[in-house]
């Protein structure tokens, strides 16, 4: 499979010369595209000729992902021509046609000179409606896409109580618009490419200059360029093609689907990566307290943002070590129980068949059945199923003797504390990391976990994202980063921008600073 | 590849889990009876200077390791060997920490497991991190140099919570004593725990700002010298330097002591953590420290390739040195007043001394 | 390096994994948690019968079972030359490993106290599974058997319920200490000698045992904490009671709370105070090679009951209760410096604290210890002070004239 590297902007650049060119002659171009894309019955051709000077016009588009209205306007103005200053009835050239369409006629936004038939193909297959000209090698193609999209709507899968009810589309344009309109900034930049070689999809490198640091930026960029794919349908495909760890358990970038969120990031120096198609806009380098912030943090009174946060940092812990450590202490530690819990968990176990091992391994692989069972249902079903899996399946294992209260109680609530993470990608590695601590916990008690947590951190601190450490600000440690870590201070602390994303302008507020 | 580098507080945190490592759960300075804690402050001045002698050595030729500016300042024929002597003695005595925390896991709490694997497990998160860098290795410390201290500040305040201090347990202390703290405190506490750092001599070269070496590594010391003697003061003051002399893991017994409303008990857990993390810094430091030495020496550019040797060679010598805990302490006294000195404190001092007189007298080329 | 470093790491869990098993593992149910461990001598023997009270989980209820109504505690007993041997030998009668490190409780029979209880607690020093700060009891006047095998009404586990039983007797009443195996070891390692809490049991010891027993509002078991034993080097050689028994608890600063009937100045009722706060300070040095012991009491009660009529009102008379309160307290430490001097037994840490404040002349009578003490001196110092007279100021009986 011929993999092409792309860096074609669509802005009207020209391309390398290696492509076959257009033909001078109208016929002989429209029968290529035909050919090319297999006489597909959504390809409109509509011939024109003009009225006064004979001349051959055709106007192509893919009916369904082109917006009606547009190309009846872009066509119409197209076709009203009429030449300035010139002699009626003289003949003009096709070449001052031409010229006219391209520089006076057309008021259609992105107009843009083709010269060789794929650029053509891939701007049909894009929306754009095509005009070509009979004896003109050169075609122009306006923006036209459009057709049916979903609207902007509510987030789905981040809500959040206050702030913005916005939520990205699938459609990029939308959801440049959805950023732009929060950050009024002629420092907003933005970047488009096309990146696969048969799905031909746009993304966009959006970052605030100034604020984002160049290398990064630039680092980005050539990474992109160097990604060899036939086809990105989601940003998943870019989020695992750009990761510069492949094995690691731990997401290393961020994904939102909130425009606020997004925004929030840029300011921080972020570079947003949207991918037309999706709703779900990357955003890194996302160290890993990234994963454990929302926007909404910023929007509630900074007292109450940080006991959440403490609260979600505790209920990582518990998600993470939580059945790893009952096991353990049941198992190993016995004597780190007061006397009476041990006695009342022992009277609980008393006619349990299995290991608490295999007890508590049971009960985690049914919630994660309940949970995935769940997810893919559609919602009134998914609730009854974790109606019927969480109170009817435990409260007849419990009955049944099959599984003791206490290991019913610990399982839900590491279940619960899991999706206290807001990020839930980095709730499913801890979810999947959860099995393995709980193994060694098995194994070899406290003094297993505590290896496995310290091999862990290792692990955590070795990554990078976009060359920040994923650890950052805790390891490297960043005095000044600490105000908005597992705290967050008030806003009118939070003078300066985090360090390592950062470029120079790191003030945030004006009067302290440059900005 | 690029030239890993760490930062102050990187450093900081490096050295005082270092420092704490083990000297924090087992009794050090047995001589000085109640007094320990005075012992360990009166090693402190002694302990600053050598690590400023490291400081200088390392100001001086801030690329080498320890190896490499013996070669320079005693000349390749004395300065090789005499690197490469360094190395069984780092080796030995990370596999001494290792099991010193093998068997007081063991006694601790893992009486039917082998030896063999609470120590190979241990290996294999040292030599992972050794694997992954210095870099790594310094992040994971800052880390878990705050976690420690959390712990710290909880187990200490259980302990005064719990109402098991007694003060009077620690004062007087009479003029007898001074003299018996100073003698333990020279030379076997400023040896054992602060002439060890001179491991660091080969974790320096890859330090970021060479001007700030002095102040944290001197910050770093002292802080950790006052966490020593605070912790063994408390020690102490619970259980009464008898049993303190008799126990062989003293701040495990200070824990289980602890009964806070009939619930908060047994808080054996937070020990066991911080001998594993105290442990694990050090021997990794240690083992750093050797497979620096040993790559310097013989020319290896990749430290990786080194990592899986060491970790076996500490492995294997951390249960075959000695039979018992009883033999392996007796082992210890003797390492620690013959041959540990010569490392730590000799031959710094010796290569400071040479340096001195060959910059006086022009001696370089 | 990315690459290599992960798969490092795999192969290095991948090892971990293998390398590990379930050594120390240990199901809950395989295990009997021993609440309570008595010793006692084997008469005519050298042996120790170790005793050991094991709770039995079936009879607690849970929302499974209902309990299986047995009886809450399971006792059973092995003896050996050694404590250990006979913890070992007791799994031919246990059908679960026995588990120590959550025992309450360690009874000590009288016979084995005047023996010698010295070499008893080596194994809990050594073992890491028995904890140090159980509560240590000397069973007066029985063994340390049937103290664990009585069952107790409202602690379903009797260990607990005698821990229990101490520590509110020594909160409010003050005759009673909780001595744990802790202060025992260090006691015998220390200077002097130590006292134990007494535990007596009154009631009928074949009924208590009885479940059917305990279906009655009135137990005919039972036990009941009287008095501090006194060991010297290690042997039971007397007892501390009543108010002896508070007064030793003062010299040691052990009062937190107590009750004390003084009487009525001007009157024939008593006065009740509870004292809830006191402190005691010791200071020891030696004149002329006879040890002296300054002891400075300072004691705060509430008149809690007036048994006749006291104008509270009146500063005379209220000094004049503390007076009495202070002589009274005066005398009950002084009788019990007294006994102790008697039987020669420093059990009020005087001798280390002669040794920590004054080692050079601890120096000088640390071989004649014993002696000295009981030629010591008490320099007593009490101050007593009533803080408040409840809700009350004068009591509802007028004035008898």
């Amino acid at each position: 499979m011929p993999i092409r590297k792309t860096g074609s902007t669509p802005d009207g650049k020209k391309e390398g010369g290696q492509q076959p060119p257009l033909s001078a002659v109208l016929e002989e171009n429209l029968e290529q595209i035909r050919a090319r894309l297999g006489n597909s019955p959504d390809l409109v051709i509509r011939h024109y000729k003009s009225m006064i000077h004979e001349v051959q016009v055709a106007a192509i588009y893919i009916n369904a992902i082109t917006d009606k209205n547009l190309v009846d306007t872009y066509i119409e103005q197209a076709m009203k021509f009429e030449f300035p200053g010139e002699g009626v009835g003289i003949p003009a050239a096709p070449g001052d046609i031409y010229s006219y369409f391209k520089t006076k006629a057309v008021s259609i936004g992105k107009l843009k000179v083709i010269r060789d038939l794929n650029t053509l193909l891939e701007a049909l297959l894009s929306g754009d409606t095509v005009l070509l000209v009979d004896g003109i090698a050169e075609a122009l193609s306006g923006m036209t896409s459009g057709g049916e999209g979903r609207a902007v709507s509510e987030a789905a899968t981040q809500v959040s109580i206050r702030g913005s009810k916005e939520a990205f589309t699938e459609s990029l344009g939308t959801n440049i618009a959805l950023v732009r309109r929060r950050i009024k900034s002629p420092d907003l930049r933005l970047e488009t490419m096309t990146l696969g070689a048969i799905t031909r999809t746009d993304i966009s490198i959006m970052y605030i200059k100034g604020l984002a640091r160049e290398e990064a930026v630039f680092n980005l960029r050539e990474k992109l360029q160097h990604i060899e794919a036939d086809s990105i349908l989601e940003s998943g495909y870019i989020e695992q093609l750009l990761e510069e760890n492949k094995f690691s358990p731990f997401p290393t970038m961020y994904n939102t689907e909130r425009p606020d969120s997004v925004a929030g990031n840029l300011l921080e120096g972020r570079i947003a990566l949207l991918v037309d198609g999706t709703p779900f806009v990357l955003i890194l380098p996302a160290t890993f307290f990234v994963f454990m912030h929302t926007v909404e943090d910023y929007y509630q009174r900074y007292d109450v943002s940080t006991l959440i946060r403490l609260l979600r940092v505790i209920c990582l812990v518990v998600s993470l070590f939580g059945p790893a450590i009952f096991v353990a202490a049941l198992n190993f530690h016995q004597e780190m129980i007061p006397t009476p819990l041990l006695i009342n968990l022992a009277s609980q176990r008393e006619g349990v068949p299995f290991p608490t091992f295999i007890e508590a391994l049971m009960m985690e692989c049914t919630f994660e059945v309940i949970r995935e069972a769940g997810i893919r249902l559609p919602s009134p079903i998914g609730q009854t199923v974790s109606i019927i899996g969480g109170l009817v399946l435990g409260q007849a294992a419990v009955q049944a003797g099959i599984v003791s209260p206490a290991m019913v109680i610990v399982v839900s609530l590491t279940g619960i504390c899991s999706f206290t993470t807001p990020a839930f990608n980095m709730a499913l590695s801890i979810r999947f990391l959860r099995f393995g601590i709980m193994f060694t916990g098995a194994f070899m008690g406290l003094y297993g976990i505590a290896i496995a947590a310290l091999m862990l951190v290792a692990h955590m601190c070795s990554l990078r994202s976009l060359g920040v450490p994923y650890m950052s600000p805790l390891g490297p440690f960043s005095p000044g980063d600490q105000k908005d870590l597992f705290v967050r201070s008030p806003l009118h602390f939070m003078k300066t921008r985090p360090r390592l994303t950062r470029s120079k302008r790191g003030r945030r507020q004006p009067g302290a600073g440059s900005s | 590849m690029r030239k890993e580098s760490i930062g102050s507080f990187q450093l900081f945190a490096m050295i005082v889990l270092f420092e704490l490592g083990t000297a924090l759960v087992v009794p050090i300075g047995l001589e000085s009876g109640h007094a320990v804690w005075v012992s360990i402050l009166v090693a402190l001045p002694g302990g600053v200077l050598l690590v400023l002698i490291y400081d200088y050595l390392y100001r001086q030729f801030p690329d080498l390791p320890i190896s490499g500016y013996m070669r320079r300042i005693l000349g390749p024929a004395v300065g090789w060997p005499l690197g490469l002597l360094f190395v069984p003695v780092l080796l030995y005595n990370g596999s001494r920490n290792l099991r010193e925390a093998g068997d007081l896991l063991i006694s601790a709490s893992y009486d039917k497991t082998p030896v063999i694997i609470i120590n190979s497990i241990m290996v294999i998160a040292v030599m992972y991190i050794l694997y992954m860098g210095i870099e790594v290795f310094a992040r994971t410390a800052e880390i878990y140099f705050m976690i420690t201290m959390v712990m710290g500040l909880v187990c200490n305040f259980v302990v005064i919570a719990a109402g098991l201090v007694k003060l009077h347990n620690l004062f007087p202390v009479h003029p007898g004593e001074w003299l018996e703290a100073l003698r333990s405190a020279y030379p076997n506490i400023w040896i054992f725990p602060y002439g060890e750092l001179v491991c660091f001599a080969t974790i320096l070269p890859h330090f970021k700002s060479a001007r700030k070496v002095n102040k944290v590594t001197v910050a770093a010391l002292v802080l950790s010298s006052f966490l020593l003697s605070f912790t063994h003061a408390i020690e102490m003051s619970v259980l009464g330097a008898d049993i303190y002399s008799r126990t062989t893991f003293p701040m495990f017994t200070t824990i289980t002591l602890v009964n806070v409303a009939n619930f908060i008990q047994r808080l054996d857990a937070f020990v066991i953590l911080t001998l594993i993390i105290g442990v694990f810094f050090k021997m990794s430091v240690y083992c750093y420290a050797a497979v620096a030495i040993a790559a310097d020496l013989f020319r290896i550019r990749d430290l990786q390739k080194l990592v899986l040797p060491v970790g076996v060679v500490v492995l294997l010598s951390s249960f075959v040195s000695a039979e018992n805990y009883p033999a392996h302490m007796a082992d210890g006294v003797v390492f620690l007043e013959r041959i540990l000195p010569i490392p730590c404190a000799v031959v710094p001092i010796l290569l400071f001394a040479v340096h001195r007189l060959r910059l006086r007298f022009k001696l370089y080329r | 390096m990315n690459r290599r470093g992960s798969s490092f790491l795999a192969a290095m869990l991948a090892a971990m994994l293998a390398l590990t098993g379930c050594y120390n593992s240990r199901e809950l149910n395989e295990l009997a948690i021993v609440s309570g461990i008595g010793i006692d001598l084997v008469p005519g023997k050298e042996d120790y019968k170790v005793t050991f009270q094991i709770v039995n989980p079936k009879s607690t209820p849970t929302t499974v079972s209902p309990g299986s109504g047995l009886p809450a505690i399971v006792v059973i007993s092995a003896t050996d030359r050694t404590v250990f041997g006979a913890l070992r030998k007791a799994s031919k009668r246990a059908t679960r490993q026995l588990f120590f490190a959550h025992t309450q409780l360690v009874a000590i029979g009288e016979p084995l106290a005047r023996r010698g209880i010295n070499h008893v607690f080596d194994i809990f020093e050594r073992s890491h599974e028995l904890r140090l700060n159980s509560a240590a009891l000397v069973v007066r006047g029985g063994s340390a058997e049937s103290l664990l095998q009585m069952l107790s009404p409202i602690e379903s586990i009797s260990s607990l319920g005698l821990v229990n039983k101490v520590e509110n007797t020594a909160k409010v009443w003050g005759e009673n200490r909780r001595t744990d195996v802790f202060g025992l070891i260090s006691g015998i390692a220390g200077e002097g000698d130590i006292t134990v809490n007494g535990v007596m049991l009154p009631g009928d010891i074949r009924e208590g045992r009885k479940k059917s027993s305990l279906e009655q509002s009135d137990f005919k078991g039972g036990s009941i904490m009287s008095g501090l034993a006194v060991l010297k080097e290690g042997r039971l050689t007397g007892w501390m009671e009543g108010t002896d028994a508070r007064g030793t608890q003062w010299l040691l600063d052990e009062i937190k709370e107590t009750g004390m009937d003084i009487g009525v100045p001007g009157a024939s009722g008593k006065l009740a105070v509870n004292i809830f706060h006191s402190s005691t300070g010791v200071r020891v040095e030696l004149r002329e090679g006879v040890p002296v012991f300054h002891v400075r009491i300072r004691e705060e009660g509430n008149v809690s009951e007036a048994g006749a009529f006291v104008d509270f009102s009146i500063k005379e008379v209220m000094d004049q209760v503390q007076e009495t309160l202070k002589t009274q307290t005066a005398q009950e430490v002084r009788q019990a410096f007294e006994k102790a001097q008697g039987m020669k037994c420093d059990i009020f840490n005087f001798g280390n604290e002669l040794k920590r404040t004054h080692p050079q002349d601890w120096q000088k009578v640390m071989n004649h210890w014993d002696e000295a003490f009981a030629q010591g001196r008490l320099d007593l110092h009490v101050e007593a002070y009533i803080r408040s007279t409840g809700m009350r100021t004068k009591t509802y009986m007028g004035q008898e004239n």
